[in-house]
């Protein structure tokens, strides 16, 4: 028997109260009133030695109750039954945590960071358990917990052995972070699934270069267990690295025929003179570049022609070549063609496609076509490759209502800007009975009142500096039938509820219908810096909801419509799943080629630019960011008793010898109350002092 | 100091006197049977007279008269020749405004008094101490107050010699005192104040606040050129602390109470009694007063031997030219 709070039993000594209680002669409860206390100090409590026979019981069941309770508290367990085997002494669990991003190609450092990792795993004894991980942007087990348990114990560093000199660095960025708490997730769940033997020491073996853009960010709301150290073993490589990065161009670029590069030099870096040059042309002049340890600088590389050449930009004098190519799909997009069906001339301003001409010209990187459709005349829909939107201002015949339709169930966008009177075009558009839309009466003008920036058609507008749309004034707009369009979206209301903007999906596509148009008859839509993104998300389609932005390694490549094929930069070809929207296996930076049916496309991917801020992070930063850090052997004997400690908690946690102890003394002091009632009653009241 | 018959005092009550010297005396247990306040006093001062009559204080009944010893200085003018031959003594006649010893009596009416364990209280006990006395005096027609004190003085009567003066002194005495804390300094310093004429000042109180609390308002009493007595009027119980078994004691002025085990206090309280009543009585001794104490269960015509020979001593002063309305007076 042992105890996991022994001071408790020092409270045991108050046995010693019933005791003396026991001995101390009865207060009288007669009083005597006397002329004057003066001369009188208080009698201390006379203790007797005659011990009447009777309350020995009661005493022995005070007793008894203190002594139990008093055991309760010191908490005790039975340390036999917990037999822990002879294995656990120097027992330890080791998640061996292994950095591939592409940082760790630079140098020698990937050789160092295995012969480090080879140590950890040369140290594992055969008692100990150990996992080894390795990351870049997401963490994968090279060999679990479960396995290394399962293996032959002689064998099993043999198997971590290879596994880690098969590794190899990968192009991904590095998310320490999430790795960090991905490896303590491991060792928690095993704890989890093992309670008796989860109190050994645990900690994590990270081997990394600790480069400063590790982003460590996903530990700021971690709980890192109290338990868990971190044995943070860095490498370092020699030398300094310089990165070259794409810019996005500005609108109010001054030379859009240009590519912008900023190329930034590491602080301890001891060379300030590169260079920028196309790879695969050895004619054109190399751009010098001057830029200081520790600072960037901005530079204008001509824009290739389009073609197969010019597609990779290389910076030339750093030490560290891994992240020195930059790739461009010099490719231009495809042109998008806007089919507008009404009756308006291109160069009447009072009309809709004056201004639908002119809206899409600002669209950058964007070629925009808009072709019109006189009503009467065929809608003829190109089917490859089909436009990006429809625009219809009219009434059109029965079977272009329909083609209308079937454009849209295929994925495209119609856009309807209706009119009063019968809509029958738009209601066979959207597959329902025909309808009558009227003039709502507006006094005055009409504002927006509602508008869901939860949508993606006003998602680009909805930060605060941007959603004011009470400059938005409509002085027509009208009126549908209540759920005219059947099963629809109502993404922005009239400030009287009147809807202003419908949506309607249709299979892949859908229909949006506008109450109010731009003419300058309708109010000043077209007039309003909103109009533009407005337009643009029309544009952009049903389901292009990903970002726009420069593609990452290991990043999601947006597909066309239909692609059948993904050409990797190595060469290989990876077949796509009809439907798929995005690819999500561009393991390397360079070109990729994707087959779809309006022609092959070309998407650069690049490496993540934090991944080239190689300047050391500092063992610091880690348990600034909550990690708890292996300590020196100075405080191994208080960890070693403080792991004891943790082993008896968990025994006794287990046992709870404390509840039938604290039941116990219950049911003794439920005794000793009826019995020292039963005695009260019994005695005779002690008569008081008498006079003389 | 010395007793009447000449035995040194100690602090120790009468009450522990032999009972030859109390047998003719009334027991205070069958005194206080008599109800009316007034009977009790008278008789106990029969008793008393009667005691005087008798040896050993033969000869001392002369002095309840008109006449007193001739001492050296008086006139032989006023010696009473028949006097003489009858008893062989010469003694001087007096005159009524001789005669007039003014006494007050002040008696402790606080919470403590009410405390007794002999079937009456000291404070009935010291009121019918003051009875007797001011029955005697009046008898002597002697002028007679009355001021009874808690914290402060409750009840005042000066002293007077009229008729229906007694029976209204009576009447106070036998109110029923409301009963407070007990405090010397305030009610003597009042009584100071407010007593001009010199005269005879009869303290009947327990006397239990600390010693040192009533040596300043006795030493102002005396520097206005007053005599004082002090009749310390005390329970058997509190004398002798005859209690048994413990009990919770319950102070009578404060409420405060006190587990006691009188067989284990009981020492220590007769030292620390004993010890305040040697310092009550070097105080006095000290400012040139009588203290006499007196337990409940002792005679009161003891209290009268005090007051008869401090009014000897006074009334012992050269004689005053008599007054044309000057009373012969004939021996009681």
């Amino acid at each position: 028997m042992s105890f996991l709070t022994p001071f408790f039993i020092l409270g045991g000594l108050a046995v010693a109260a019933p005791i003396l209680f026991h001995l101390i002669r009865r207060t009288t409860r007669s009083e005597m009133p006397f002329s004057s206390l003066i001369f009188l100090a208080p009698s201390p409590p006379r203790v007797t030695r005659r011990s009447r026979l009777e309350h020995w019981p009661l005493l022995l069941l005070r007793a008894a109750a203190l002594a139990i309770l008093a055991a309760a508290f010191a908490r005790p367990f039975l340390r036999q039954t917990a037999a822990q085997d002879l294995g656990d002494v120097g027992r330890s669990r080791t998640a061996l945590l292994i950095d591939v991003s592409a940082s760790m190609r630079r140098g020698t450092l990937w050789s160092k960071a295995v012969a480090k990792a080879l140590e950890v795993v040369a140290g594992c004894g055969p008692q100990d358990e150990l996992a080894v991980l390795a990351f870049d942007a997401s963490s994968r087990p090279v060999l679990g917990f479960a396995e290394w348990a399962s293996l032959d114990p002689a064998q099993r560093q043999a198997a971590a052995r290879s596994r880690i000199e098969a590794l190899a660095p990968s192009w991904g960025a590095t998310r320490l972070g999430q790795a960090l708490i991905d490896a303590a997730g491991a060792i928690e769940d095993l704890g989890d699934a093992a309670r008796a033997s989860a109190r050994v020491p645990r900690r994590i073996v990270l081997v990394s270069d600790l480069q400063q853009g590790s982003r460590l960010d996903a530990l700021g709301d971690f709980d890192w267990p109290s338990d868990l150290e971190l044995d943070a073993r860095p490498v370092a490589a020699e030398g300094s690295n310089a990165a070259a990065e794409w810019l996005a161009p500005s609108d109010d670029d001054a030379r859009p025929d240009a590519l912008r590069v900023r190329v930034s030099n590491d602080p301890n870096s001891k060379r300030e003179s590169f260079s920028l040059s196309w790879v695969d042309d050895k004619e054109a002049r190399p751009i010098p570049v001057y830029v200081p340890p520790g600072e960037s600088r901005v530079v204008r590389v001509p824009r290739p022609t389009a073609g197969p050449a010019r597609t990779a930009l290389r910076l030339e004098g750093d030490a560290h070549s891994f992240d020195d190519v930059l790739y461009l799909a010099a490719d231009p997009e495809q042109p998008a063609t806007v089919l507008f069906v009404g009756p308006d001339e291109p160069d009447d301003p009072e009309g809709l496609l004056y201004y639908l001409g002119r809206v899409f010209d600002a669209a950058p990187g964007r070629a925009v076509k808009v072709e019109r459709r006189a009503p009467g005349s065929p809608l003829a829909i190109a089917a490859d490759p089909p436009p990006a939107l429809v625009v219809l201002a009219a009434e059109t015949s029965p079977g272009d209502a329909a083609s209308l339709a079937e454009f849209a169930k295929r994925g495209g966008t119609v856009l309807a800007v209706v009119a009063a009177g019968r809509a029958a075009t738009l209601a066979a558009a959207a597959e329902v009975p025909a309808f009558d839309v009227v003039d709502a009466e507006v006094r005055g003008d009409a504002m927006l009142g509602e508008i869901a920036f939860d949508h993606p058609l006003f998602a680009s507008v909805s930060a605060p500096q941007f959603n004011d749309f009470t400059k938005i004034r409509f002085r027509r707009y009208r009126r549908l039938p209540a759920d005219a369009l059947g099963e629809a979206r109502v993404v922005a209301r009239f400030e009287n509820g009147d809807p202003a903007v419908i949506e309607k999906r249709l299979g892949k596509g859908r229909l949006v219908v506008f109450a109010s148009g731009w003419k300058p008859a309708d109010g000043w839509l077209a007039r309003s810096s909103k109009f533009v993104p407005l337009m643009s998300a029309l544009l952009d389609g049903p389901g292009s909801g990903e970002a726009a932005g420069p593609l990452l390694v290991g990043g999601p490549i947006p597909l066309p419509e239909g692609a059948v094929a993904v050409h990797k930069p190595d060469g290989s070809t990876v077949r796509v799943e009809p439907g798929t929207a995005a690819f999500r296996a561009a393991e390397a930076p360079g070109v990729y080629g994707v087959d779809a049916p309006g022609g092959p496309r070309r998407f650069a991917v690049n490496l993540d630019p934090l991944e080239s801020r190689t300047a050391p992070l500092g063992v610091e930063a880690l348990e600034q960011a909550g990690c708890r850090l292996v300590r020196s052997e100075a405080s191994a004997e208080v960890e070693r008793e403080a792991t004891r400690q943790l082993q008896n908690a968990e025994l006794e946690g287990r046992q709870k010898l404390w509840r039938p102890l604290i039941l116990l003394a219950i049911a003794v002091l439920i005794v000793e109350t009826w019995l020292a009632g039963r005695l009260g009653r019994a005695r005779p009241i002690q008569a008081g002092a008498s006079a003389p | 100091m010395t007793t009447p018959t000449g035995r040194p005092r100690s602090p120790e009550p009468d009450a522990r006197a032999p009972s030859s010297r109390r047998g003719s005396f009334v027991d205070p247990q069958t005194l206080f049977r008599i109800k009316s306040l007034q009977l009790r006093a008278k008789a106990a001062v029969e008793g008393f007279i009667k005691g005087i009559h008798r040896s050993p204080y033969h000869g001392f009944s002369v002095e309840f008269s008109e006449y007193r010893q001739y001492s050296v200085g008086d006139d032989p003018r006023y010696l009473d020749w028949r006097l003489y031959a009858r008893s062989d003594r010469y003694y001087v006649k007096r005159f009524e405004d001789e005669t007039n010893l003014r006494c007050h009596l002040v008696v402790d009416s606080s919470r403590s008094m009410g405390y007794g364990t002999l079937g009456f209280t000291k404070g009935e006990y010291a009121r019918t101490a003051a009875a007797t006395i001011a029955y005697f005096l009046t008898l002597q027609r002697d002028a007679v107050g009355l001021a009874a004190f808690e914290d402060r003085i409750v009840e005042y009567l000066p002293p007077r010699h009229r008729p229906g003066h007694l029976r209204r002194l009576m009447g106070m005495l036998d109110r029923e005192p409301q009963g407070k804390a007990t405090d010397l300094v305030g009610p003597l310093d009042e009584l100071a104040a407010t007593v001009k004429k010199r005269g005879l000042i009869v303290l009947l109180s327990d006397l239990l606040v600390p010693a040192e609390a009533i040596r300043g308002p006795l030493a102002r009493l005396r520097a206005r050129g007053h005599e004082v007595i002090a009749l310390r009027v005390l329970d058997p119980a509190e004398v002798g602390f005859t209690f048994a078994g413990p009990s919770q004691f319950r102070d009578a002025e404060s409420g405060r109470a006190l587990y006691v085990d009188p067989d284990a206090a009981r020492a220590g309280y007769l030292e620390r009694f004993a010890a305040h009543a040697a310092e009550v009585q070097q105080i006095c001794t000290g400012l040139g007063f009588a203290l006499r104490t007196m337990t409940t269960d002792s005679p009161l015509e003891l209290a009268l031997f005090d007051v008869l020979k401090s009014r000897m001593m006074r009334l012992a002063g050269p004689s005053r030219r008599p007054s044309p309305g000057g009373r012969g007076g004939g021996r009681p």
